[in-house]
């Protein structure tokens, strides 16, 4: 290889060298910038910053609001989703019908439905007042079907001879799934998982129409109240990506962690 | 060990794998199924491992029948039986040394410093110490399979099982686990082997019997079978493929 491209091209053997790594990031940095940066200075818009830094503490009580609402889903879902896939292969033939309903009908409503739906005729009908326990449950409901497939299918890739392996060598149904299924269920459902969590962050916005103060509805509140859209909207998404790029850092060390081959 | 198939029947579908077997060995501590592929050697190790059903008939292993239709009983079957098959025994996300230690640990009771303990002599005593703490993935396919024979072995079953354990191998590698099998044969441990190596068959086992479309044709002491085959399947077979 020339010198030159070198520099730009990864080789094709083994890894960049973290010079070409770093020019590579620059380069790309660059343009996105530039996009923007362009973009914006056509706008000619006057910024107010700070008109909106006046409610930063609005900001920053949503944005925790959406972390301890996301946090407490992504928990809970990812139960629901483990039981979801196991039901699905479940010897109970009505409970592997009730897991695929409920994955189909929620896969396939929007969850703007869902959280109208659930919020203002189920939680109501069972006087659940708490609006932001009902909002923890509906995302719950909501991501639990995509983490369920998501699952499922992780169990489905754990090959027939590795469950004759762990049948002959007198290891018990759940013994099987704990030691043998789980975990390389688990590495090979890494990747979807973590853009499901990264999905089930930002779906949280949603919850803003049943009035429950995360962050997307303090930073809508802040936008009407000093007709400065950008300046609330710009940090919300900010504010986003604080949440998600640790997902997505934290699944690829995981993918490391767990690599091997099979 | 003594075997005994009684009427025993095995279909998948409309296929009939394994049609009316009966067979009596007594005193037999080796033997080697061989046959043509599909014959049902296969469905007929599985049966004897207890990981499969079949539709009519009993198997006798030492005079006690294989407990099909208890499932908690055959899972304590299972537990004294060791089995190795072609390929992807090992799990690969544990060590070899995890590999052995979780059926000992979680199927047979022994505390984990006990297992271990257990594992590396074993490791040890088929020169794979070394290998303690790779992952399967960083094995190569003949030390795979001597991990997986190790695993089966270090429960001490009471019967091992090898399901063509070599025919996922090169010839190099092949050779190393027959050495690891011959070693087994030579301490006197009871053994159903499917094999294709026959000259293998030949020096191992002291029993053969020959499989081909679900029906035992012949059995009887190797040398007998190997020099004199009865049956003109099993001599077609035999001329067949060591034709070469």
């Amino acid at each position: 290889m020339k010198p030159a491209s070198r520099l730009f091209l990864a080789p094709a053997h083994g890894p960049p060298a973290p010079a070409a790594r770093l020019l590579g990031w620059l380069i790309a940095a660059l343009l996105v910038a530039g996009v923007f940066a362009f973009a914006f200075i056509r706008l000619r818009y006057t910024w107010n910053w700070a008109g909106v830094w006046e409610y930063r503490a609005a900001f920053l009580r949503g944005w925790w609001t959406t972390v301890v609402v996301s946090l407490s889903a992504l928990i809970t879902s990812s139960v629901l989703g483990v039981l979801v896939a196991l039901a699905r292969r479940s010897p109970v033939l009505a409970l592997r019908s009730l897991a695929q309903f409920y994955v189909e009908i929620v896969r396939g409503t929007p969850l703007l439905v869902q959280i109208y739906v659930f919020f203002y005729v189920v939680a109501d009908a069972f006087r659940f007042g708490n609006r932001y326990v009902v909002g923890v449950i509906i995302l719950s409901l909501f991501s639990g079907a995509y983490i369920g497939e998501i699952v499922r299918a992780g169990i489905e890739s754990v090959g027939r001879t590795q469950l004759d392996s762990a049948r002959a060598i007198g290891l018990t149904r759940a013994q099987i799934y704990r030691h043998v299924i789980f975990p390389q269920a688990l590495r090979s459902s890494l990747p979807p998982l973590a853009g499901q969590f990264v999905s089930l962050v930002k779906d949280s916005s949603l919850l803003s129409i049943i009035a429950i103060s995360e962050f997307t509805y303090s930073a809508a509140k802040v936008s009407s109240t000093t007709a400065s859209p950008f300046e609330a909207y710009l940090p919300l998404a900010l504010g986003y990506l604080v949440l998600t790029l640790p997902i997505s850092l934290w699944t690829r060390h995981l993918e490391e962690r767990h690599r091997y081959e099979t | 060990m003594r075997l005994e198939l009684e009427s025993l029947s095995k279909s998948f579908g409309d296929q009939t794998v394994l049609e009316d077997l009966t067979l009596d060995l007594a005193d037999v501590r080796s033997l080697a199924l061989i046959g043509p592929s599909g014959g049902g050697k296969s469905t007929l190790l599985r049966l004897v491992a207890g990981l499969d059903r079949p539709d009519s008939g009993t198997l006798r292993l030492n005079g006690e029948p294989v407990p099909f239709d208890d499932e908690p009983a055959l899972l304590r079957y299972r537990r004294t039986i060791g089995t190795v098959f072609q390929a992807f025994n090992l799990f690969p996300h544990l060590t070899a040394l995890e590999n052995i230690v979780l059926p000992l640990e979680k199927a047979h009771g022994h505390s984990r410093a006990d297992a271990r303990c257990i594992a590396l002599a074993e490791l040890d005593r088929f020169r794979l110490a070394a290998h303690a703490h790779k992952k399967p993935g960083q094995l190569s396919g003949g030390q795979r399979q001597r991990v997986a024979l190790v695993r089966a072995l270090a429960i001490k079953p009471r019967l091992l099982l090898f399901d063509e354990p070599t025919s996922a191998l090169d010839p190099e590698m092949t050779a190393e686990v027959l050495d690891a099998i011959r070693a087994l044969s030579e301490e006197g441990r009871d053994f159903l082997l499917i094999t294709h190596e026959m000259s293998f068959a030949r020096a191992v086992a002291d029993h053969v019997a020959f499989l081909a479309i679900g029906k035992i044709l012949e059995t009887g002491p190797a040398e007998a079978v190997f020099e004199h085959p009865q049956t003109p399947a099993c001599r077609a077979f035999l001329e067949r493929i060591l034709h070469f």
